[in-house]
């Protein structure tokens, strides 16, 4: 751009000027050149005319020495001239000066400038007698003789050339100087005119580049630019006004982000409080609902129950729904928050499966179904949890809406790199226009009293959500009257992959004998006097023995007092106190190697479970369910210490 | 007091009356030819007719045209006029074979009315001329006038002119003077001028054709000049050339000359011998001659020549 300019400009301007020097030049010079060449013909002829008229009477009186005074007199008058000669008309040559080319005169007649040789030019001319007019009457001619001239001689010269092309030489190299000269000046010029140009031009290019680039600042110095001030002061308030339009743009910007940072931070603030509100209301809903478990379960047993077993039944139902109702909204809020996130890894089906048709077998047996599991050996890459979750809310929904018959949980590859799992039931069906709808928040068919024992309808809602989580699909399909399937897609491990966690080895917790009688001692540590009390009577109604605490220190003190260790910790996570209850379990553990530990906790959130699985013990989640529980305790009091 | 008025009147009337009748009674017929119409010949023609007329006003009967436009005639004319060599020659042709009328001959070279003239007629004046040509004597008196120290005067000429140098020869021997006539041909006419200007004080020009015309004059005067010789024409168009004398008659003193013998014959019946003119002028160019160291006056001569002319 710099140079291409620069050069352009240059070009044009000098380009004219060496054109019109050049032609210039070899328009003068050739006419110097032919007006030198002219000179000398005009010269020769001049001379060999005024020879041949000076000779006339010598050769008319024979005078040979005269006329060679002529010739020598014309060779040291003229330097051009290099030879000449004075022939009669008959050929004789009358004198003779300087060197001649051509000898063969009396054929020559008359020539002028004819070119003999490199570097000569020959003359000849007549030398004829002069006439007076005296032919008149008193002469005796009757009349006037025709004018028929008498030819005396002849006058030859040769002019050397050399002299004109010295001097044609020497013009042509001044002609190049000058022309050398008048282009270089006119360059000079021409560079000088074009910076003057150029630079401001450059300036202003690099101004407007720097401006192009977010330097509003950049301005031209006006003085600088010489013919193209107007330019520069263009440039600059084009600038000005720009800059003035970025700084009002960007005031307004300020402002609108500021509003807009105020909003966000205000709807983060409500979010938090929510997110707040909801936790807390969630942990402290669920002490006293894992409280009122404890208890109902404990009614159920006692000598009350026996009189008015109807009215248990009816509180045990609620306490049920409440529970569930609890989770499956805590559930709804953690997907909507975001706060779950998948973990993708290599697992079983088989054994997810086996564990649902453990967990719901007891529901089905209630409901006077078949709850059947095919087995099968395929392994999923997804989330265990979420899978399993998503299967168990199928399975139940499934035995929920099903009142004769059975359900069937199947599995078979699709299409290679998937596997479907289907859940069959025998229910009512599902007409086809409500089949998008069923996935959707507390819509459920066949309730429209909206029965709590029927569920609450957030069980296909949140199964879409954990779909959607780990981007897998979910559907059903149908026949009224006939029964569904409920299906859901999960991708299969390649034959390769193989989980992290060991397969065969997860914990048994066997479940199978609920209503099977422990022993052992259990040390309750609850800050909850509600919650702790429920578990310590639900324990000893169990058939174990109890050491209730409410604080980390109140455990040590009353382990010390039991005198002999307990066989299994059940710890709140969250205890009063500056001691958690991952760290008692810790710390009790280093004291009593065989004793078992249970962490129980109502924070619903993944730090607290991984905290607890970091460490290595078992978890909880509260409220509790009195039968889970009570298989825990089975599971762990059996088994020997770990 | 009218009468003596009316008889002059009337005696002059009749006087007219009786003259016109004499003239017409006794008009003479003369024809004027002319080599050349207008011109030299015309003023010469013209010279002479008003000579005759001054004597004989009125009583001659002019017929003057070019030569070539005359035919016979019915009627000859009484006399004849031929101005030019041509008209001469044309006039003798139209009256050959028969009684021509008398002939008179102006303004031609004497070589060239000799060589036609038949000498019979000029012996019995029926032919007569005014030669261009000055009288030897003039011209030797001439060369007394204007070069006195002149002994020894240079001539060339031709086979044609021989005979004229022996005239010359005579009067310059007549006047105590020598004349080298040299006898040459155009080719050597270089070689002959170099011996003949080894001793000639003066070289004397002569209307012969064949050695002094137009392209042989100027190499002679130049080689006069170089020998410092001085040349003497015989017309004015010799000193323009460069000759430092020239001495000749003008076309209008040759006519009245001419005119002058016409009234001889008009008187006696018969032409006089053929002679040259009578006036005449010497022209002097003045460069040449200071350039030669001589002062020279051309009206002085003139007088000084005319002086020697009277008898």
């Amino acid at each position: 751009m710099r140079m291409g300019l620069r050069m352009r400009m240059l070009l044009s301007a000098l380009l004219p000027v060496t054109l019109v020097a050049a032609v210039l030049t070899t328009v003068f010079l050739l006419r110097a050149i032919d007006d030198l060449e002219q000179g000398l013909h005009t010269r020769g002829t001049a001379i060999a005319r005024q020879m041949a008229s000076a000779a006339e009477f010598g050769i008319f009186s024979g005078q040979r020495a005269g006329l060679l005074i002529l010739t020598e007199s014309t060779l040291q008058i003229d330097p051009d001239v290099r030879g000449a000669a004075i022939i009669d008309a008959k050929g004789v040559v009358m004198a003779r000066s300087g060197e001649l080319t051509r000898v063969d005169w009396p054929r020559l007649a008359h020539v002028r400038g004819q070119q003999v040789g490199p570097v000569a030019l020959l003359f000849v001319e007549q030398v004829l007698a002069s006439s007076a007019a005296v032919d008149d009457i008193y002469s005796g001619t009757e009349k006037s003789p025709a004018t028929e001239e008498t030819l005396l001689g002849y006058v030859v010269i040769e002019l050397s050339r050399r002299a004109v092309s010295d001097r044609s030489e020497r013009l042509i190299s001044i002609g190049v100087l000058i022309a050398v000269f008048g282009s270089l000046l006119g360059g000079a010029l021409a560079l000088r005119i074009a910076r003057g140009v150029t630079e401001p031009l450059l300036a202003a290019t690099d101004v407007v580049a720097r401006i192009g680039g977010g330097e509003l600042t950049a301005r031209m110095p006006p003085e600088s630019a010489g013919p193209l001030n107007p330019l520069a002061r263009g440039i600059n308030q084009m600038a000005a006004r720009i800059g003035m339009t970025q700084e009002e743009l960007r005031k307004r910007v300020a402002a609108a982000t500021a509003g807009l940072q105020r909003e966000k931070e205000a709807a983060e603030h409500a979010t938090i409080a929510k997110s707040h509100f909801l936790a807390a209301a969630s942990h402290d809903l669920r002490q006293p609902l894992h409280a009122l478990g404890l208890f109902v379960s404990g009614l159920a047993r006692s000598s009350a129950a026996r009189q008015e077993p109807e009215l248990v039944g009816h509180i045990q139902s609620a306490v049920d729904s409440l529970q569930n109702l609890l989770d499956a909204m805590l559930d709804i809020s953690r997907l909507d928050g975001g706060n779950v996130v998948p973990r993708i890894d290599v697992f079983p089906l088989g054994h997810v499966l086996d564990r649902i048709g453990r967990d719901l077998s007891l529901l089905a047996e209630h409901k006077g179904l078949r709850l059947k599991v095919r087995p099968t050996p395929i392994r999923l890459r997804s989330d265990e949890q979420i899978v399993e979750r998503i299967l168990l809310n199928l399975v139940s929904n499934a035995l929920r809406y099903t009142s004769r018959g059975g359900v069937l949980v199947s599995c078979r590859r699709r299409r290679g790199e998937m596997a479907m799992i289907e859940v069959w039931d025998t229910g009512a069906g599902i007409p086809e226009i409500a089949r998008e709808a069923i996935f959707e928040e507390y819509v459920q068919l066949g309730n429209p009293e909206r029965d709590r024992a029927k569920g609450l309808g957030l069980g296909l809602a949140i199964c879409r959500r954990l779909a959607d989580l780990l981007q897998i699909r979910i559907g059903v399909r149908s026949r009224p009257g006939r029964g569904s399937v409920f299906w859901v897609e999960v991708p299969v491990a390649s034959a390769s992959a193989c989980g992290s966690q060991e397969p065969d080895q997860v914990r048994p917790i066997e479940l199978a004998d609920d209503l099977a009688r422990i022993s052992g001692t259990v040390l309750v540590v609850e800050g909850d006097t509600l919650v702790r009390g429920g578990m310590e009577r639900a324990i000893v109604e169990w058939g174990g023995s109890v050491i209730p605490a409410a604080s980390h220190e109140e455990a040590l003190y009353r382990c010390q007092q039991a005198g002999h260790p307990p066989d299994l910790l059940i710890s709140n996570i969250h205890l009063p106190g500056r001691v958690d209850g991952i760290a008692l379990a810790r710390e009790l553990r280093r004291k009593f190697e065989r004793m078992a530990v249970l962490l129980v906790t109502a924070d619903v959130s993944e730090e607290a479970q991984a905290a607890a699985r970091n460490a290595g013990f078992s978890l909880l989640k509260q409220p509790v369910s009195p039968g889970r529980l009570r298989a825990a305790l089975r599971n762990l009091l059996a088994a020997p210490s770990r | 007091m009218f009468q003596p008025l009316f008889t002059a009147v009337a005696a002059a009337f009749l006087c007219l009356m009786t003259y016109g009748s004499v003239a017409a009674a006794e008009r003479v017929a003369v024809w004027v030819a002319l080599s050349e119409t207008g011109g030299v010949h015309a003023e010469a023609a013209s010279a002479l007719r008003a000579e005759v007329e001054r004597i004989r006003p009125g009583r001659i009967d002019w017929r003057e045209t070019h030569w070539g436009d005359f035919a016979r005639p019915v009627a000859k004319p009484q006399w004849v006029v031929a101005v030019g060599s041509a008209a001469q020659r044309g006039m003798q042709n139209l009256f050959s074979g028969e009684a021509p009328p008398p002939l008179l001959s102006i303004l031609v070279p004497r070589f060239a009315f000799e060589r036609m003239a038949d000498p019979m007629r000029v012996r019995a004046r029926s032919l007569s001329a005014v030669f261009v040509d000055q009288p030897p004597e003039r011209q030797v008196d001439l060369i007394r006038v204007a070069l006195p120290g002149v002994r020894r005067i240079g001539m060339l000429v031709s086979e044609e002119s021989r005979a004229h140098a022996a005239d010359l020869e005579r009067v310059a021997a007549e006047r105590g003077l020598q004349l080298a006539a040299l006898s040459v041909d155009p080719g050597g006419l270089f070689a002959g001028l170099q011996s003949l200007l080894d001793d000639a004080g003066v070289l004397l020009a002569q209307p012969d054709p064949a050695i002094f015309n137009s392209r042989t004059v100027a190499n002679i005067m130049m080689s006069a000049y170089r020998r410092k010789v001085p040349l003497i024409g015989f017309s004015p168009a010799y000193a323009k050339a460069g000759a430092m004398l020239a001495l000749y008659s003008t076309p209008a003193q040759i006519g009245m000359r001419g005119g002058e013998l016409l009234n001889q014959a008009l008187s006696v019946g018969v032409l006089p011998l053929p002679q040259g003119p009578r006036e005449f002028a010497v022209s002097v160019n003045q460069d040449v001659a200071r350039s030669l160291g001589f002062v020279l006056d051309e009206t002085q001569l003139g007088e000084r020549l005319r002086q020697r002319d009277r008898p």
